[in-house]
């Protein structure tokens, strides 16, 4: 008997946990070898590849998230250099969000993210290595669309075994 | 291994596309063949492991880690070295060679060798070509001329497959043809205003290695019609274009004749003194390192242009302490290649209402035209050229969040046509263009590595600028605008059309291969890949090489039965 009082109690503090503690994130992210980041950064980044293009509501379905195909090229592919500066950037956008923005980018209302990202994409003060932050997300962000079977079969006619070449089509009909 | 496993009728360096032919010759003619290869083996369909794969599927989409590109900068250049096929290229850092003077060395180690990955243009030459050397005073002269290689032409079409359409050109000869693809409106635009205004130039349909009907032949080797993926690099599951994989060498196999060995890097050839005659290859074993003895009546060696160079010059005895056959000292000089450094571009205003649909593994081909009839520039010889057209959609990827999204899902509109040629120009063979091994360095399996000296020279300068004059001057006749002229300055190799080095000839004083490509002082040893080339003419050569091998092996089929090699 006592230990199913102490079964129900447990049961009950783990329904509290739940409710008391919704956002807590026990999920595993990816580790990249090159690339330490922590579990908060890595979030920071999946958010500002949501933010950069937003594909709620479109059926992409891709073998791995944005996020980590970012990653996944820039820890495999990128030289040292280019990671460091893509590394430091990412600091620096931390840094700007931490001191400018002053909340995570999850809770940030469509205004206030459109205003980040003209910051990033545009503003004369960012710095260069900033600029190379954003540009290589946004660049591998939008190839992680343009390159998935959605995109490649709805908008640009990708057919894998075509068997066929049609030299000349109208299109004006 | 038992003595008689070390015996057999043929030996063959080299499973790739020639190695293979020779192979399946004398597999067919009865004669039990050894095949050696110095990679690893690849078995059609099953060794393909990216061949299913969407774009999607690959992990950083096509493209190759540039930590890998650091460490192999040759062979990053390469246009195939991608995600997809990169598993067919040899990395720089395991096959060590010397560049005396720059030079891309793009090989592929294992069975079927670079005929997996090639381009599959598959143009003959013609008289034209066959007597350049004689004419134009340079090399020496080819011992053979158009009408010898004509049939095996034919003999080569009919087994592989070559897609083309009868164009009656004297500089490029018709052949044994399935139907050509089209040619897209833009191409056909061009070439009717080429026609109209030079009586001299022609552009047709580039002829392919691809299946577009099916015969019984090609049901016999189990191929099936090319599905026009474009994606022949990664090997083709359906046997849609030539290679050794698919075609050769499974044929062989059926007849029970072939022995084929992988893993087998070829030390040299054995030279009996007291026969005049290569008694058989040495080999070393690619993991175990450790070295064997093949024996032989005869020998064909194809191990690639630069390699076959290579095993004949590490093949020294009393009577060759220069390499086999080489009493002229003449072995690894006069090498070339094709002058691949040119390209021009432009965009095409017209036909705005017209787009392709599918794909086809091919463009247009523009055959030489300059000093075919006679000398009429200030350089020798001439180029051709491949021509393509095509248009994309738009993709508009300005902005960010909604406004991106929107507009990559407003991709509908097609770009204008865009235009391109890539040159091909003949270079000259020359006495200082060579092969030779290093005095000290050795690659891993203790074999001299090779030191390559080949140079692009003011004959090739010369050339490309009239490319760009007079490609110049055919886009603008043609209407096309913002023309733009690149020389890429690449060095050679890139062209992967390297040739020459045991040239043939009719004597053998300046010459290491008799009309048969047989060599001169060897009678039993055959060169027949592209080492055996006088000179280089503008081709893409893989036919030509195919051909000459098909007639190479006939002669020793019937040197054999006759005992006379």
């Amino acid at each position: 008997m006592a230990n199913r009082r102490e079964a129900l109690r447990n049961l009950v503090l783990a329904a509290a946990g739940i409710s008391l503690f919704p956002a807590c994130d026990f999920e595993q992210v990816p580790i990249y070898s090159r690339i330490p980041l922590a579990k908060k950064q890595y979030r920071t980044l999946e958010q500002l590849t949501q933010n950069l293009l937003p594909t709620e509501g479109i059926p992409v379905e891709t073998p791995e998230r944005t996020v980590d195909y970012l990653l996944t090229v820039l820890n495999d592919c990128h030289t040292d250099k280019d990671l460091q500066k893509f590394l430091t950037g990412f600091s620096e956008f931390e840094e700007y969000v931490a001191s400018e923005v002053k909340q995570k980018l999850a809770k940030l209302e469509p205004a206030e993210v459109e205003n980040l990202l003209d910051y990033l994409a545009e503003s004369p003060d960012r710095s260069k290595k900033l600029e190379h932050f954003y540009d290589t997300t946004k660049q591998l962000t939008v190839q992680h669309f343009t390159t998935s079977e959605y995109f490649l079969k709805n908008y640009l006619d990708f057919e894998f075994a075509p068997a066929r070449y049609l030299g000349c089509v109208d299109i004006s009909v | 291994m038992s003595d008689n496993n070390h015996h057999f009728d043929a030996i063959v360096v080299g499973a790739g596309m020639t190695g293979a032919w020779a192979a399946k010759e004398f597999c067919d003619a009865g004669l039990k063949t050894l095949l050696l290869e110095r990679g690893r083996d690849v078995k059609h369909q099953r060794d393909y492991p990216t061949t299913h794969m969407q774009p999607w599927d690959f992990k950083h989409r096509g493209r190759v880690p540039d930590i890998e590109k650091e460490k192999n900068p040759v062979i990053h250049r390469c246009y195939a070295y991608r995600e997809d096929a990169k598993h067919f290229f040899v990395k720089d850092e395991e096959h060590p060679y010397v560049q005396e003077k720059p030079f891309d060395w793009i090989r592929g180690y294992q069975v079927g060798g670079r005929s997996i990955m090639w381009a599959r243009q598959t143009q003959r030459w013609s008289e034209f070509d066959f007597e350049g050397p004689a004419r134009d005073g340079f090399a020496v002269d080819w011992p053979i001329r158009y009408k010898d290689i004509d049939p095996w032409y034919s003999r080569v079409e009919k087994f592989i497959g070559v897609s083309g359409s009868k164009d009656g050109i004297d500089t490029l000869p018709d052949g044994e043809f399935l139907k050509p693809w089209d040619l897209n409106c833009v191409e056909k635009h061009f070439q009717k205003s080429v026609q109209d205004q030079f009586t001299d130039r022609h552009v047709i349909y580039g002829r392919c290695a691809h299946l577009t009907e099916m015969k019984d032949i090609f049901k016999k080797q189990g191929r099936v019609l090319c599905q026009n993926r474009r994606i022949c690099q990664r090997g083709c599951p359906y046997g849609g274009y030539f290679s050794a994989n698919s075609t050769l060498i499974p044929w062989a196999e059926k007849t029970g004749n072939l022995t084929l060995r992988a893993d087998s890097v070829v030390h040299s050839i054995i030279y009996d003194e007291e026969s005049n005659r290569a008694s058989g290859v040495r080999i070393i074993d690619a993991h175990s390192k450790e070295s064997t003895s093949y024996f032989a009546k005869v020998i064909f060696v194809n191990a690639g242009t630069l390699n076959t160079n290579l095993v004949l010059l590490n093949s020294t005895s009393s009577r060759f302490p220069n390499g086999l056959g080489n009493d002229n000292g003449l072995l690894g000089k006069y090498v070339a290649f094709h002058n691949y450094r040119a390209k021009i571009t432009a965009e095409h205003g017209g036909h705005s209402n017209y787009k392709t649909e599918g794909t086809r593994p091919t463009n247009a081909y523009i055959p030489r035209f300059r000093n075919v009839y006679k000398q009429e520039t200030d350089f020798l010889r001439g180029y051709a050229c491949t021509f393509g057209a095509s248009r994309s959609k738009l993709v508009d990827a300005d902005g960010h969040g909604q406004d991106l999204m929107e507009g990559l899902l407003s991709t509908k509109k097609y770009g204008p046509w865009r235009v391109r040629s890539g040159f091909m120009g003949e270079t000259i063979p020359k006495e200082d263009s060579t092969v030779s091994l290093d005095e000290n360095l050795k690659d891993p399996w203790g074999i001299p590595q090779l030191k390559v000296s080949m140079y692009h020279d003011d004959n090739d300068e010369k050339m490309i600028k009239d490319f760009f004059e007079q490609y110049t001057d055919m886009y603008k006749k043609a209407g096309f605008t913002d023309i733009k002229t690149r020389d890429t300055g690449q060095a050679p190799g890139l062209d992967i059309h390297e040739m020459g080095g045991v040239r043939m000839g009719h004597d053998s004083e300046t010459s290491l291969l008799n009309s048969w490509n047989q060599m001169h002082a060897c009678k039993n040893v055959y060169v027949t890949d592209g080492a055996c080339m006088t000179s280089v003419s503008t081709q893409n050569p893989s036919l030509t090489f195919l051909a000459l091998t098909a007639r190479a092996a006939d002669h020793a089929i019937e040197s054999l039965k006759k005992d006379v090699i």
